[in-house]
């Protein structure tokens, strides 16, 4: 090819070039332009982003309070205790879980049990990862409360570990046990309910605020005490800023630390110690005098104050297994227990008061002078009504009062009702705090039931009939108490008629930081009066005088299981219960303790200036003077022998000791 | 011909624009690189020194390429064709040998060197090979108003670019197949095709790609080829890469975050930091100042590319050019649109700037190339 021939063939492209630089430059400004966009227009989204794409907020935890006796003794507390936490997106489950498994030591079906679950976490993280860039990706526990030795190997083995997290969490622990079960309760993790409840009553918007909301893995109460003081105890969550790389380790050079922007940190609040009225030694004395009966309760109150000395009911559950999460086996067991361990019987259920109410109905008679202290019937063991044949326990001839209430005379109160009328006893009772919650603001209460002729006639068909009032009068029929409303209205009779509100909690104190001692006091509850009953005090004399006598004067109905050291007033009590047939599916072979009646004590010591109010409820333990009035004289013992006088040894020569959790609690 | 007066002039005949552009282009990817493995730990921090012995390495390539009359190649252009797609054959062969299934699951690092090799330089032998074509075709029209190329005429150069683009493909590596496509695409713009054939070129195209993706392919032939387009879709999602690289480019803002200063780098953000995510790293690290002075760089050695292709003394000389050119634009233009969002997420090496040897190499001879053409406008046969 010819020289000049070639230069004329190149010609061919000429035209091209300035339309290929021309597509050159704008295929390249469009690249400066996508550049303006992202680095200028929508830099300070993106530099947001990125800020939080490696800085992270961590929780802190708060400490929940402590919750003491009166005495300063521990009843629930913290303690420290390791979870293990993975990020499942960023965990390499071919290297570095067989080796955390080996180091925590996972059985193989645990181990596959856990690996499933990390596995689908995993793959829906990542799952989610590609619809969203910006979903955030969630740890996932694999193991609560490992021990310091496993903690250390950990520690050692950090390097290897990439995605793995040791957190130190506080573990909420009662060291008295199932002894006070039912007092304070036991906190559990929060729910996927609760959570999905709270975001529900935050309108649905997730609240900002870190301190009060709940989160995944926060521990609330969930009776008791700590549910019903859960705000106090609770404290505030702070948190801190973390830096953390795409793979999820922390990076805590200094200038990684330099990445974090202000503020660096929300100390957390403590949450606020609550001291109880209770005296855990009187609890404890509780559970021994109970120890030859399946289940009942104790209340003792003081009368001056309607504080609470001792709530005790039985059977229990050691709280600390809610605490870390029950098996199946365990909640299975509790669930299946006829004798109903969950249920608090000094509030959550109404019994038959039985005999333990006559007091009242007489106290009704006397202030509407349907009868004097004088005044006679005739026990001749039957009392025939129409076709039905109510019947006294005994035949007690010529009665009056005194002795009726002694010895527990059916017949005499049937007439005492009769001429009282049922409303008029029904408003006594009413005075006295029946047929109410008392307002003790823990766990479930309930009101109990003192029936009227109005309430008869709406629940009987209009059917009011003299049968119930004579019912009524001996506490049973459709009357209804709870054990501490029982307590509370003993109180009131020993007290000249003052009827409290129980209190359960002396004080809210700020935490402790250094000692076991709490704290300064920051709200001292005062006690609190419902009402004075307008009592003439010959009637509550005369009353209080039979009651003396059941106890102190030979043929009374606890004379026999009198206490010889201390001067007390009481009551016994037999409750009839609903019968159990084979029907009602419960096993034959122990259907004939169901089929037991309730034994009832109430009673005050001592006699002369009552101090404290003890009811004691043994169920299906038969009759009330065998059964009930041993407890309640072991229990009162126990207090004015040893329990107080110890207190004011101890409060006066030497303020300053308290008494250790494990002496206070020794069975 | 490389006799005396090469040697003498050699100071007057270097097209130093092209060089100095070139160099910073090498030196400041080298500068990038070190930021951007500095977070790694092990072998890859030391990327940046393998790097410099692939620039000297690639730069004596060039020199020796450029040294020769690339009338040379011209000559031999359709036997180191014949060469490259024999050497595609065996390594594909060997390839899927070695490799198999496992590069689906290695996705930390493509293991580039061996494999990719013969890939790599078949760019610039598809590029001498069409100039070549070119430079010979009978059809060369007489005149301003001459017929132009029909569809007939497009048969040879488009087997020429075919085969190696179906053999690239299957590998698969759908960057390197469309760079081939790229430069196909721009070399035979160079000549004038009839207007009628390229509407229905255009149009025919269109309409077969719309019927055959609604009505003749199965659903799981799509999904097929949405993971051909993104082999990585299935394991970690191709959002969450491009996503990050969007974040440290924006998070780079005006000035940038200041040199290895880039959080997203820093803390693991960018995947591939070192092949195919660099841009971010530099961008986020140096600001859009940093992204513009790197676009104009590559804008300018396209550009000057192009300078060179016009003032060629022959057809081959002018193809070859564009050809490179069109190599080096189409690797940036693809690299920086699909880290920062432009275009969807297709793994291609960002000429000087990823690391890699093949990828160093192959553009070093395509720049030794450019100089030879440039070289060489002046001189006479």
């Amino acid at each position: 090819m010819s020289l000049l021939g070639q230069r004329t063939d190149v010609g061919e492209f000429r035209k091209r070039y300035k339309w290929m630089a021309l597509t050159v430059m704008v295929l390249m400004l469009v690249l400066v332009g996508k550049l303006v966009h992202l680095q200028i227009a929508r830099h300070n989204e993106f530099a947001a982003i990125a800020h939080d794409n490696i800085v992270h907020r961590v929780t802190l935890a708060t400490s929940r309070g402590v919750v003491r006796d009166k005495n300063g003794v521990i009843l629930a507390a913290s303690r420290e205790s390791w979870n293990v936490y993975v990020v499942p997106a960023r965990l390499d489950l071919e290297k570095t879980w067989p080796r955390l498994a080996e180091l925590l030591g996972l059985g193989p079906v645990e181990r596959a049990t856990i690996e499933q679950r990390l596995r689908a976490q995993r793959d829906a993280d990542l799952a989610a990862l590609r619809q969203n860039p910006k979903h955030r990706i969630h740890e996932a526990i694999v193991r609560e409360d490992i021990s310091r030795d496993i903690v250390g190997a950990l520690e050692t083995r950090k390097p290897e570990l990439n995605a793995v997290n040791w957190i130190s969490v506080p573990m909420r622990y009662y060291p008295t046990k199932e002894l006070t079960f039912h007092l304070l309760g036991y906190v559990n993790e929060v729910s996927k309910e609760d959570l999905d409840a709270q975001a529900a009553a935050l309108n649905g918007g997730e609240k900002k605020e870190w301190g009060t909301t709940l989160q995944a893995g926060d521990r609330v109460g969930r009776s008791g005490i700590e549910k019903a003081w859960e705000s106090y105890l609770r404290g505030q969550r702070g948190w801190k800023k973390v830096v953390l790389d795409a793979r999820g380790n922390r990076r805590n050079a200094k200038e990684d630390l330099a990445q974090i922007d202000a503020p660096h940190e929300q100390s957390p609040i403590p949450g606020r110690d609550v001291r109880l009225t209770v005296d855990a030694d009187l609890i404890a004395s509780a559970r021994r005098a109970f120890a030859g009966q399946l289940a009942g309760s104790v209340v003792v109150v003081e009368v001056k104050t309607g504080r609470l000395l001792a709530v005790y009911s039985k059977p229990g559950v050691d709280p600390n297994d809610f605490v870390a999460g029950l098996t199946p086996k365990q909640a299975e067991g509790i669930l299946a227990n006829p004798l109903h361990p969950l249920i608090d019987k000094t509030m959550y259920e109404a019994y038959f008061p039985g005999s333990t109410m006559k007091p009242f109905s007489a106290l009704a008679a006397l202030q509407t002078n349907a009868i004097t202290p004088h005044t006679r019937e005739m026990c001749e063991h039957i009392y025939v009504l129409g076709k039905t044949r109510f019947k006294c326990e005994g035949f007690h001839g010529q009665t009056a009062l005194h002795d009726a209430i002694v010895h527990s005379c059916n017949i005499f109160f049937y007439h005492l009702g009769e001429k009282t009328g049922i409303d008029a006893m029904a408003a006594l009772n009413g005075d006295f705090g029946f047929g109410q919650r008392t307002g003790v603001g823990i766990n479930h209460e309930v009101p109990g039931l003192v029936p009227t002729k109005a309430w008869y006639n709406q629940h009987y068909g209009g059917q009011f009939r003299l049968g119930f009032t004579l019912n009524a009068a001996i506490g049973q029929g459709n009357t209804k108490v709870t054990v501490l409303q029982l307590a509370m209205a003993y109180a009131a009779l020993a007290n000249g008629g003052t009827l409290y509100a129980p209190q359960i909690v002396r004080s809210i104190e700020s935490p402790a930081t250094t000692t076991d001692a709490g704290g300064g006091v920051e709200i001292d509850f005062a006690p609190r009066i419902r009402r004075k009953i307008n009592l003439v005090p010959e009637n509550l004399k005369a009353v209080l005088e039979g009651m003396h006598g059941v106890v102190n004067e030979p043929g009374g109905t606890a004379y026999k299981e009198r206490s010889t050291k201390i001067d007390v007033a009481g009551k016994t009590g037999t409750a009839q219960v609903s019968k159990v047939t084979q029907k009602s599916g419960m096993d034959p072979r122990s259907i004939w303790y169901f089929n037991r009646d309730h034994a009832w004590f109430a009673g005050m010591a001592p006699y002369d200036d009552p101090e404290i109010a003890v009811v004691v409820l043994v169920e299906h333990g038969g009759g009330g003077g065998h059964n009930a009035a041993p407890i309640a004289m072991r229990v009162l013992e126990d207090w004015f022998l040893k329990i107080k006088p110890a207190r004011e040894q101890a409060a006066h020569p030497k303020p300053s000791v308290p008494t250790s959790p494990v002496s206070a609690v020794k069975p | 011909m490389m006799g005396r007066g090469v040697t003498v002039r050699a100071r007057d005949v270097i097209d130093w624009p092209l060089l100095v552009a070139v160099l910073l282009i090498g030196l400041v990817g080298v500068v990038n690189l070190y930021s951007a493995t500095s977070v790694a730990k092990g072998g890859l921090a030391d990327l940046y020194v393998t790097q410099i012995y692939w620039l000297v390495a690639g730069g004596i390539a060039a020199v020796v390429v450029a040294a020769i009359d690339y009338r040379h190649f011209e000559r031999l252009a359709y036997v180191i064709y014949g060469g490259g797609i024999l050497l595609l054959l065996l390594v594909f062969i060997l390839g899927r040998d070695i490799h198999g299934a496992a590069r689906w699951i290695d996705i930390g690092g493509k293991q580039r060197g061996f494999r990719f090799q013969p890939s790599e330089f078949m760019k610039i032998i598809l590029a001498v090979s069409l100039a070549k074509y070119l430079h010979d075709d009978p059809k060369v029209p007489v005149g301003p108003s001459g017929g132009g190329r029909t569809l007939k005429d497009l048969v040879v150069p488009a087997v020429l670019a075919g085969i190696p683009f179906a053999l690239v493909a299957k590998q698969p590596d759908l960057g390197t197949a469309l760079i081939l496509a790229g430069i196909f695409v721009s070399i035979m713009a160079l000549g004038k095709m009839r207007w009628q054939s390229l509407v229905t070129l255009v149009v025919g195209l269109t309409a077969f790609s719309w019927v055959a993706w609604n009505y003749i392919l199965h659903d799981y032939q799509k999904r097929r080829v949405y993971s051909f387009i993104n082999p990585e879709l299935d394991i970690r999602g191709a959002n969450w890469h491009s996503h990050h690289a969007r974040v440290a480019i924006g998070n780079g803002g005006l000035f940038g975050t200041g040199y290895m200063k880039g959080t997203q780098n820093h803390y693991l953000f960018l995947p591939e930091q070192q092949s195919d995510f660099p841009f971010p790293v530099f961008a986020e690290d140096w600001g859009f100042i940093g992204g513009l002075v790197m676009i104009g760089l590559y804008s300018f050695v396209v550009l000057w590319g192009l300078r060179i292709a016009s003032q060629a003394k022959d057809r081959f000389g002018a193809a070859l050019a564009v050809g490179i050119s069109a190599m080096i634009f189409w690797h940036a233009f693809f690299n920086i649109g699909m880290v920062t969002g432009v275009l969807p997420v297709v793994g291609v090496p960002l000429p000087l700037f990823s690391y890699g040897g093949s990828s160093v190499t192959t553009v070093l001879i395509g720049v030794g190339l450019l100089m030879n053409v440039s070289m060489r406008r002046h001189t006479f046969a």
